[in-house]
């Protein structure tokens, strides 16, 4: 069952990824703002340069994250990581939520949506 | 040894590459730009529905300007004393009876009229949230995943919760492709086999050290010298392996020259090298990158064969400033570096060997070390220029005993906006790491990546 509100899933996308990149460059969250047309693996002053190494972590955590926090199973691979390593920061938040906007839900969130749609049931009845 | 005509005539011509080379800077540069210290935030620009032409994220500020427009509702109707605001025009859509009771604001002539128009924009608004596509001046948006438009209005105008879609005319459009990442197979230019792999698509394609062509003109000895340095190869697409690893080939050529002319002759320095091989990148997750590099020497000069097995590891090491770029303390963001530090072993033979490229002697040689570089980059006024410094240290482990160091930096100046031609100051002190002829030189000249 896909998520229809995407302004609630961008914006839990939207801090993980700022967080994440603020702890990354002991940065505030603010200059990560400032910066979010700045491309992940480009040079600065317009890029963080980030090696593959250190752009698969962020794709483990903030996955592992978000995960937690929306109750989907988020599956970032290899393929789709080739294919957004070069994004702005922007693109890729806007990346990753439609990824996670078509996920499947994980046993919890299925065991959620179970537990609500019987409450509602059983309120009808 | 350059007679005194020949001297002068050679002298016009660098002096006049070196002037073409400062045309070609000034006129892709002109005078380096200050940065406002107010940088602003990184949302869409204020006159552009959406931030990337027809897709991208929604500039609400301009949604809901153009919609009022739309309906020819002019910034008075709704702050008759000229201080509209964004949250005014939001509040005048959401809520017009409670909004124009408030003293202050909408004009008394225009308020039944306004009541109506105000209505349309509200439900344009709601259709646009909702999912439905709408035409804002010449273009056609929808939004990418619906929402309610309570929920839209609600934050912030620069909150990016929206998307826009291109809507052609016999259905919508998906979003564009971002740029193709380096996973294509591409040609390259390069000055190190390693960076083969990178794409120049890749933005990380902007850091990379050049392949160079030098000339150098030592005006107090007279000495002539020229230096060339540069790879090329084909990357393949990688292959994935498992659910984070991935491995890539490249099958790669290089060219090494250096010729320093001395008062004679004889002292002439000469290194002619030319190299082939195969480089394979592994990307394994939580253990590093390792590239395998089998090739094959040639220094033509010296006559001269080596062939060698290398092996270059990058440890997963992610913190800033090696993971990623990070900006250099007290510099104010005007300098960010990234240090690289690789193991290098190398096991080899020389199949025939030349007293033109001793220390090495025919046989067996295996050695190993630190491969450390450090890459500087300019921002604000200097962004344009680089540095680049790297330290070899490798010590034998078989064969041939042999230690090797060698240093080589170069300060660089982009040409191109896409980086592929700088200018370029080289400094290399020490052996040749494929045939250990010494090298000591500085260079001016140019560096190239494609």
């Amino acid at each position: 069952m896909p998520f229809t509100d995407t302004s609630a899933v961008e914006k839990v996308v939207y801090n993980v990824v700022i967080n994440w990149l603020a702890d990354q460059q002991n940065a505030s969250d603010q200059e990560i703002q400032n910066n979010l047309d700045w491309t992940l693996s480009g040079t600065p002053p317009n890029g963080y340069n980030m090696q593959p190494q250190a752009y698969t972590k962020m794709c483990n955590e903030i996955s592992t994250q978000i995960q937690k926090t929306l109750g989907r199973a988020v599956n970032l691979g290899v393929p789709w990581r080739n294919k957004h390593k070069n994004d702005s920061v922007n693109a890729f938040i806007a990346a990753v939520t439609i990824e996670i906007v078509n996920a499947k839900l994980t046993n919890i969130g299925k065991g959620a949506v179970t537990w609500s749609m019987a409450k509602q049931q059983a309120h009808i009845t | 040894m350059v007679d005194g005509k020949t001297a002068s005539t050679y002298h016009l011509r660098v002096a006049l590459f070196l002037g073409l080379i400062g045309v070609i800077s000034w006129n892709d540069h002109g005078l380096a730009a200050a940065t406002p210290s107010c940088k602003p935030p990184s949302f869409p620009p204020q006159t552009q529905l959406c931030s990337n032409g027809l897709s991208g994220y929604v500039n609400k500020r301009v949604l809901i300007s153009k919609l009022l427009d739309t309906c020819q509702i002019v910034a008075t109707d709704i702050a008759p004393k000229g201080d509209i605001t964004y949250d005014k025009e939001v509040s005048a859509v959401r809520d017009f009876a409670t909004f124009c009771a408030t003293p202050g604001n909408c004009s008394d002539s225009a308020t039944n009229d306004l009541r109506i128009k105000l209505g349309q924009v509200e439900g344009d608004l709601r259709s646009f949230a909702g999912g439905r596509a709408i035409s804002i001046g010449t273009n056609k948006v929808k939004i990418t995943y619906s929402t309610s438009v309570e929920n839209f209005l609600q934050s912030s105008p620069d909150a990016s919760d929206a998307m826009c879609v291109a809507v052609n005319d016999g259905g919508v459009s998906p979003p564009p492709k971002p740029p193709e990442s380096s996973n294509t197979g591409a040609f390259a230019i390069r000055k190190n086999i390693t960076d083969l792999p990178v794409n120049r698509d890749d933005p990380k394609f902007k850091g990379l050290d050049k392949g160079s062509i030098s000339v150098n003109d030592d005006y107090v000895n007279t000495k002539l010298g020229v230096n060339v340095d540069i790879a090329a190869g084909y990357t393949f697409a990688p292959v994935v392996l498992g659910q984070s690893s991935q491995v890539s080939f490249t099958p790669f050529a290089y060219y090494h020259e250096q010729y320093v002319a001395s008062k004679k002759a004889s002292e002439d320095q000469q290194i002619y090298n030319i190299a082939a091989g195969f480089l394979s990148t592994w990307e394994l997750t939580n253990l590093g990158i390792f590239q395998f590099a089998p090739k094959y020497v040639h220094a033509i000069q010296a006559d001269g064969d080596i062939e060698s097995a290398n092996l270059y590891y990058t440890p997963p090491i992610t913190v800033a400033g090696i993971g990623t770029a990070a900006k250099v303390p007290f510099t104010n963001g005007l300098v960010y570096y990234r240090f690289a530090p690789l193991l290098q072993v190398t096991y080899g033979d020389v199949s025939r060997a030349s007293t033109k490229i001793s220390p090495l002697s025919q046989g067996s040689f295996g050695w190993l070390g630190p491969n450390l570089s450090l890459y500087l980059y300019g921002a604000g006024p200097l962004e344009g220029f680089s540095y680049i410094s790297s330290f070899v240290y490798l010590t034998d482990f078989a064969g041939q005993r042999i230690r090797v160091a060698r240093y080589e930096n170069s300060l660089n100046y982009s040409l191109s906006s896409d980086d592929t031609w700088s200018l370029q100051l080289k400094y290399v002190y020490g052996p040749d790491l494929d045939t250990l002829q010494q090298q000591k030189m500085l260079t001016l000249g140019l560096g190239l990546k494609y």
